[in-house]
């Protein structure tokens, strides 16, 4: 292992904690994680090899969170019925998103009201840009289980800032 | 390519994870199909709006703790020195420090099994070959692991075999037979142990979860469930007596 811990995977601190953020949707909460992540990050660096360290450092932040408890499993939320009619052409178009791009609580809230495998999916794809096999790799799903979240996720968002935008809620 | 694959494809279009062939097929389509293309312009915008949402960069505090701890831990050749010494010191001052350490080194494997078990079970993914077949269950191993873990039909005692999964454990693939007991999966996680002396069962409880750790003809067992204590035992029985004299 020619290079440092510090020089490896202290730069995507940053990353691990936006994820860990994200996840616990808590800062106190994300802090927690991010601790107990570098901790076992330090335990397994002879592992890293010549692995991506940020995606590393990512897969080890999800094992963190999740070795937290069975508590953090969250209720499947179904969609609104009327979904589908959301989605369709007469939907939510682009102008209407453009003019949601101020309201950045509400695209918060709208992330934050996905399950945590679709979130997850987005955030590491929008937010962090990682590449599908990147994805795979943190979240430990194949590529195809990486692509339908991400389609799914999408989908909720769109019905969801819809749905916002028609009862005209505004934070 | 038609209307319903261009919608399947469109993900993957905006996210730039198609190969040239896709993409030069896709936009054909996408040029020539106004409602095909309205649902890329969605896409894209809804990309934008996502990105707007908030970055949350570490706070200091937490940059200067995790500094810290790496500093103090030192790097991994100076970790390894340390921890060398520390086995020295154990093995010539006896056996009480060295039984403290196994007891870490136990109850740090039985937060991995626990943590393992955990993560299967949040992503639906407990198993990964689903058998109630030993015959297909331990063929499924060979060529992903170095060794053939013992797959037994334990149904007779109440343990029907619900299929298999890898998992890694302290650095090392490791194979996981799920029986299934009522209503709740018992992940049974093994590996070639170098010292397999019979040992009492060792049982621990971790975040609500009961773990039992033997080890046998050479393997070692962990089986983690959430299911009671007492499963765990007759499970252990169960498995010693399939086991070939």
């Amino acid at each position: 292992m020619s290079r440092s811990f510090e020089e490896t995977v202290l730069p995507h601190l940053d990353a691990a904690f936006n994820y860990a953020r994200w996840l616990t949707r808590n800062d106190v909460e994300a802090e927690e994680v991010v601790q107990d992540a570098s901790v076992r990050a330090l335990r397994f660096f002879s592992n890293l090899r010549g692995n991506d360290a940020r995606a590393w450092l990512l897969a080890i932040v999800r094992n963190a969170y999740y070795a937290r408890g069975p508590r953090r499993i969250e209720p499947f939320t179904e969609l609104p019925a009327d979904h589908e009619a959301l989605l369709a052409d007469e939907g939510l178009g682009p102008e209407a998103l453009t003019l949601q791009q101020e309201t950045v609580g509400h695209v918060r809230d709208a992330i934050e009201q996905l399950p945590v495998e679709f979130r997850e999916a987005v955030v590491l794809r929008e937010l962090e840009g990682l590449a599908y096999k990147d994805i795979a790799e943190v979240t430990g799903v194949p590529i195809g289980t990486v692509m339908s979240r991400l389609s799914r996720a999408r989908d909720r968002l769109l019905a969801i800032l819809a749905a916002a935008t028609r009862e005209g809620v505004r934070p | 390519m038609t209307c319903v694959d261009a919608i399947r494809l469109v993900d993957a279009y905006v996210d730039d994870e198609l190969d040239s062939a896709e993409r030069s097929r896709f936009r054909t389509h996408v040029a020539t199909c106004a409602q095909c293309g309205r649902a890329v312009d969605r896409r894209i915008a809804l990309q934008g709006t996502v990105r707007g949402a908030p970055y949350y960069a570490a706070p200091d505090r937490l940059r200067s703790a995790v500094l810290a701890r790496t500093r103090t831990s030192g790097r991994p050749r100076r970790f390894a020195l340390a921890a060398a010494a520390i086995v020295v010191l154990a093995i010539g001052t006896g056996t009480a420090i060295r039984m403290v350490q196994m007891r870490a080194a136990t109850e740090a494997i039985a937060a991995s099994v626990v943590a393992d078990q955990i993560r299967a079970l949040q992503s639906s993914r407990v198993i990964d070959v689903q058998s109630s077949d030993r015959h297909t269950v331990k063929p499924w191993f060979l060529g992903k692991i170095d060794f053939a873990p013992p797959v037994d039909d334990l149904s007779a005692a109440g343990f029907p075999l619900a299929g298999g999964r890898l998992a890694t454990i302290d650095g090392r693939t490791v194979a996981v037979l799920v029986y299934q007991r009522r209503l709740h999966p018992i992940a049974v996680f093994i590996w070639p142990e170098a010292d397999a002396r019979a040992r009492a069962a060792d049982v621990q409880a971790v975040r609500g979860f009961n773990v039992r750790h033997w080890t046998a003809n050479g393997m070692s067992f962990w089986a983690v469930t959430d299911a009671n204590a007492a499963d765990l035992e007759t499970l252990e029985r169960s498995i010693r007596q399939a086991a070939p004299r």
